[in-house]
Parts: C-alpha cells; structure tokens; sequence
C-alpha cells in the first residue's frame, strides 16, 4: 500500500457515505433473500439467544456511523490477530 | 444470508461449528505462517471495506433485496486463506457487536460465507486461463449461489430432522434460496469485476500477487 491504511479507512467511509442513501431509499425495510425465504416457509425464526451491544441504525447517521464503527472495529481485529500471530511465529523460531 | 438465532435444529448448527472451525484455524495458521508481512494492512483495509459492503443491501426482485459477500472479491485479491480469515473477521464482528447473525448460527454463517464461498471462488479463479474478468464473474456467482444451496440444504436437514419444528421444507428453501441468490450472484459479479477492475488499474501489484496467492 502507497499510503497508510487510514487513507484507505477513509476513502472507504466517503464511498460508503454516499452510497448510504441509495440504501434507505431502494432496500431499507425490505427482506434479503433469506429471510423472505423464511417468510414464505413460515417458518417460526425463534428468539434471539444473545443481545449485541450495537445495530446497524434506524437512520442515516445513525448507519453511518454504526458503519464506520464496525469497519474501524474490524480494521482493529484483523491487525491484531495477524501481530499475535506473528508473536507465536517469533517465539516458535 | 445471515441466519438468524432459533432457525437450524440444534444438531445442524452444532455440524456447522465442527466443519467451519477446524478449516478456520487452519487458514489463519498459514496466514501467519506465510503471509508477507506488507500485505496485512491491505487485507484488514478489505476485511473493513467488505463489512461496510454487506450493510448496502440492494433490490434484487420482487421486493427482495441482497447484499455482496465479498469472498470471490477477497480470493482474487489476496489468496483462499486470506480471504478465508478476512470474511471471519467479518462475520463475527458482525454477529457479536451487531446481531447480524446468530451466535449459536455463527459456525454455519461461517461455514456458508468464510469456508463454502472462498473455496468455491478460488477453484474457479485458479482454473482461469484466458479471460479472467469472466472467471472472475463465474467465481463470483457460483460463490453466493453454492453458498446459499448450502444454506438451503441446511434449512432443509433442519426442517427434515426436526419433523418441522425448525427450519423450512426442501420444497420452498432450495428454490427460493436458489432463485433469488442466483439473481444476487449476478450483482455480486459485477461489483467484484468492477472493483478487481478498478484495482487492477489503480495497484496492478496487488491484483497480481492475489492471482500468485490462487495458484499456490
């Protein structure tokens, strides 16, 4: 990569903004292709087992920024899993 | 694509584990094993670039809507294990900080999209000779449509073994399943060769070290 990855993050973020929109105007609300399979099973989905501390937003801003927050999240957790593992590889050699 | 807490019988979701995680841990091992170290931040740029992508559900038909998997994109940009520990991330970020996805699903949203898509999408790509922007879109399709029949053949061992307490007979969940991803595949074609393309332009070094990393 020529530059640092948060010009990258950020690049990524600005195209995500803009495209955000076309989101809440042509598929908010509506199904994916599993759960309107569901629906025409009427299959009974069950209850959720575990509550997660974040959605995905009711709202553009409230995506956007739920949006920015998983992809700097998972930005964070592959790095880290790669320096742990270049760790193990060290002490290993 | 991402099932939901409550829909597979117990013994389904449990298989899914048993499957996903021994081939997960493998490909994280050869990542670390062999992964030039410059690439990393690359790959964890795409595993974030790919999350927001499958926020973006698009219509597909009928109401329906869709989103990019982003394997066939991962495969062709950084290799089968890479692209394997890249959806990962993914998928649980996706299912412990946002509920898209269950967890007692997880193994199964794992096995469909990290271990099922990738693989399929790297035996296409690896088998390409000439065209590569049409193996590129075949890995794409084929990757969400055999990711999504491995999904209804899960729903369907589900509702068979449950006696219909859990998941959906074979009759509606391999047809729709099928029909609506195989109208996604398509979508998700197009963006992958879009982005490969524009890549290939902006960064050729990348693209061609993902092809090196799909003929290893």
């Amino acid at each position: 990569m020529k530059r640092g990855p948060a010009v990258y993050l950020a690049a990524i973020a600005v195209v995500f903004a803009i495209l955000l929109p076309l989101y809440y105007v042509f598929s908010y609300g509506k199904n994916d292709s599993l759960e309107r399979t569901i629906e025409e099973g009427n299959s009974n989905q069950g209850g959720s087992t575990y509550n997660a501390p974040f959605s995905y937003g009711g709202s553009y801003l409230e995506s956007l920024v739920f949006g920015i927050l998983g992809m700097v999240l998972v930005f964070a957790v592959f790095y880290a899993l790669f320096l742990v593992m270049r760790k193990r590889r060290m002490r290993h050699e | 694509m991402h099932i939901p807490d409550g829909l597979m019988d117990p013994v389904v979701w449990v298989i899914g584990f048993i499957v996903a995680v021994p081939i997960l841990i493998a490909a994280f091992k050869r990542l670390g094993r062999e992964a030039d170290e410059d690439r990393i931040p690359f790959m964890a740029v795409l595993a974030a670039g790919i999350f927001v992508a499958q926020m973006l559900n698009f219509p597909v038909a009928g109401g329906t809507t869709g989103h990019l998997i982003g394997a066939a994109l991962a495969v062709v940009l950084v290799g089968p294990a890479a692209a394997m520990a890249v959806l990962t991330v993914v998928i649980v970020i996706q299912s412990l900080f946002f509920g898209d996805g269950g967890i007692t699903a997880l193994g199964l949203n794992l096995l469909n999209m990290a271990v099922v898509a990738p693989l399929v999408s790297s035996l296409v790509y690896a088998a390409s000779r000439r065209n590569l922007k049409a193996s590129i879109f075949a890995a794409s399709w084929l990757s969400v449509f055999l990711a999504a029949f491995a999904t209804a053949i899960e729903l369907s061992v589900s509702f068979l073994i449950s006696g219909g307490t859990y998941g959906i007979t074979p009759f509606i969940a391999l047809p729709a399943m099928l029909g609506y991803n195989a109208v996604i595949g398509v979508a998700e074609g197009i963006i992958t060769v879009g982005v490969w393309a524009f890549i290939s332009q902006v960064a050729p070094e990348i693209a061609k070290a993902g092809k090196e990393e799909v003929a290893q």
